[in-house]
C-alpha cells in the first residue's frame, strides 16, 4: 500500500524528445527509487529543470518498506506537478518511490534493455543528458566526470580521510577558475552533483576557503533554489 | 597524429592498454607504449592517469566507436559501472558482495551494457583481472557468471595479448570463504 501525490504541469501534446538523447519519440517513464534517510538534493534540483524543458509529469509515492518510518510531508510530496494535463500528453515522467534501496538512488527507465542505473551521481548524469547535448570536448568533458565521480565515490560513499581529501581537490579546482567547477559561466552537472553531495554529507560547515565561496555562488543561483530548501540548516 | 596512451610496468591501467588496441584494430589512430605511469595527455596543461578518466577520454576522441553507449540511458548506465568497478569491486571489504551482484546482473547478458562491448566491460575485465582475492573467487565458487564473462573477454583477441603480457593476478592459497 502506498500514498501518492499526482498530478501533471500543462501540457502540449507530447511531442518526441530531441534527437540527442537518442531515445525513440514516446514518453520517457523514469523511475527512481530512493532511502529518505539522506535526500538526493541534486536530483530535486534536475527534476524541476527536466519539468521546465518538457512536458513532465512529477509525481511522488512511499513504499510499505519505508511507510513505518514517519516520512515528512514535504518528502511525501517532493517531486509534484501542480494542476495540468494528463499522462499522455506529457513527454517525460519522473516517479520517485521512497523506498528502502541500496546503493541507491536508482534509476530505470527501460526496464527490458538496461540495469539499474545506481548513484545518485550516475542517475543525475541522465537527468543532466536529458537537458543538453553531450559536451564534445573530450578533455573538457572528462575532467568535470572527474569531479561527478568525486562527489560519488569519495564524498558520497566516502570514508571522513577521503571526504577531507575531496574538500581539498574542490578547493584548488576552483581556485583556478571561475566561480563554477565546469568551464561555462553557470552551473554544470559537476557544481549540482559536488553541491548535493557536499550538503548531504554537512561538510558545508568546515569548508575551505574557495568551497566556502562556491557554496554561497550555489546558494545565490536558482538551480539550486527549491533543493536547497530540503537542507537540514 | 596518433594518440599515444603510456601504461604503466607496475601498476598498469590495463583498460587503457585495452581501449587502445580494439580502436587500433578499428583502424583508429590511437596506440599504447609501455612507461614509468599510466598517461595519455589531452594538451600540455591537462592529462589523465586515472584508468577511468583514461578510457572515457580516449573514447571521446573517436566517437564513431560508439564505445562509450549510443544513447543518454547507455552512457549513464556505464558511468555507473565505472564507479562500480572503481568503488565497491575494488574495495577488499566489498569486493565479495559486489561480484555476487555482478554475478547476477551478468546472468543473461554477454556484455555488462547493450549487446556490445563499452568501456564498461573495459574497467570490470581490468578489476577482475588486476585483484588477486576476486581471482580466488573465480577459482572457486560459484560466481560462473562472472567467471564466464571474465574468460570470454579474455579470449578476445586485443585482451590476449594483453593477457600474455600482463598475467591475472596470483589467486591466493586459502579458499575465500563464500559469505
Amino acid at each position: 500500500s502506498s500514498s501518492s501525490s499526482t498530478s501533471t504541469t500543462t501540457a502540449s501534446a507530447g511531442s518526441s524528445l530531441p534527437t540527442f538523447v537518442g531515445e525513440p519519440g514516446r514518453i520517457l517513464d523514469l523511475a527512481v527509487s530512493a532511502d529518505p534517510s539522506s535526500i538526493p538534493l541534486s536530483l530535486v534540483a534536475l527534476a524541476e529543470q527536466v519539468s521546465s524543458k518538457y512536458t513532465t509529469l512529477l509525481s511522488t509515492f512511499v513504499h510499505s518498506s519505508v511507510a513505518g518510518s514517519e516520512i515528512p510531508d514535504r518528502l511525501q510530496g517532493l517531486l509534484k506537478s501542480n494542476g495540468g494535463r494528463s499522462r499522455a500528453d506529457c513527454q517525460v515522467a519522473v516517479t520517485l518511490v521512497w523506498k528502502k534501496v541500496s546503493y541507491g538512488p536508482q534509476l530505470v527507465v527501460d526496464p527490458v534493455h538496461q540495469t539499474s542505473i545506481q548513484g545518485e551521481a550516475n542517475v543525475a548524469r541522465y537527468l543532466w543528458g536529458l537537458l543538453s547535448p553531450p559536451d564534445l570536448d573530450p578533455a573538457r568533458a572528462t575532467l568535470e566526470d572527474e569531479l561527478v565521480d568525486l562527489a560519488q565515490l569519495q564524498v558520497l560513499e566516502g570514508s571522513s580521510k577521503e571526504r577531507a581529501a575531496a574538500l581539498r581537490r574542490l578547493n584548488s579546482v576552483l581556485g583556478k577558475q571561475n566561480s563554477w567547477l565546469g568551464s561555462g559561466q553557470s552551473p554544470s552537472l559537476a557544481d549540482v552533483v559536488c553541491w548535493s553531495a557536499v550538503q548531504q554529507t554537512g561538510l558545508a560547515q568546515g569548508a575551505p576557503a574557495n568551497v566556502q565561496r562556491w557554496l554561497k555562488a550555489c546558494d545565490q543561483h536558482q538551480v539550486f533554489a527549491s533543493a536547497r530548501g530540503l537542507v537540514a540548516s | 597524429m596518433v594518440l599515444d596512451i603510456n601504461i604503466s610496468k607496475e601498476k598498469p591501467a590495463l583498460a587503457g592498454a585495452l581501449i587502445a588496441e580494439l580502436l587500433a584494430a578499428q583502424g583508429h589512430a590511437v596506440k599504447w607504449t609501455l612507461g614509468d605511469s599510466n598517461l595519455v595527455k589531452a594538451n600540455n596543461e591537462i592529462a589523465f592517469t586515472a584508468s577511468s578518466s583514461i578510457v572515457r577520454y580516449v573514447a571521446r576522441c573517436f566517437p564513431s566507436s560508439n564505445i562509450y553507449g549510443s544513447s543518454v540511458l547507455q552512457r549513464a548506465e556505464i558511468d555507473h559501472w565505472l564507479n562500480f568497478a572503481y568503488g565497491r569491486l575494488s574495495s577488499t571489504t566489498k569486493y565479495n558482495e559486489a561480484v555476487e551482484y555482478l554475478d547476477n546482473v551478468l546472468r543473461p547478458a554477454t556484455y555488462i551494457v547493450g549487446t556490445s562491448l563499452s568501456i564498461a566491460d573495459l574497467c570490470i575485465w581490468e578489476v577482475l583481472h588486476s585483484s588477486s582475492q576476486i581471482q580466488t573467487l573465480l577459482a572457486n565458487s560459484g560466481v560462473v557468471n562472472v567467471a564466464r564473462y571474465y574468460s570470454f573477454l579474455a579470449a578476445q583477441k586485443s585482451f590476449a595479448s594483453l593477457v600474455a603480457q600482463f598475467p591475472a593476478a596470483a589467486r591466493t592459497k586459502q579458499v575465500a570463504a563464500k559469505s
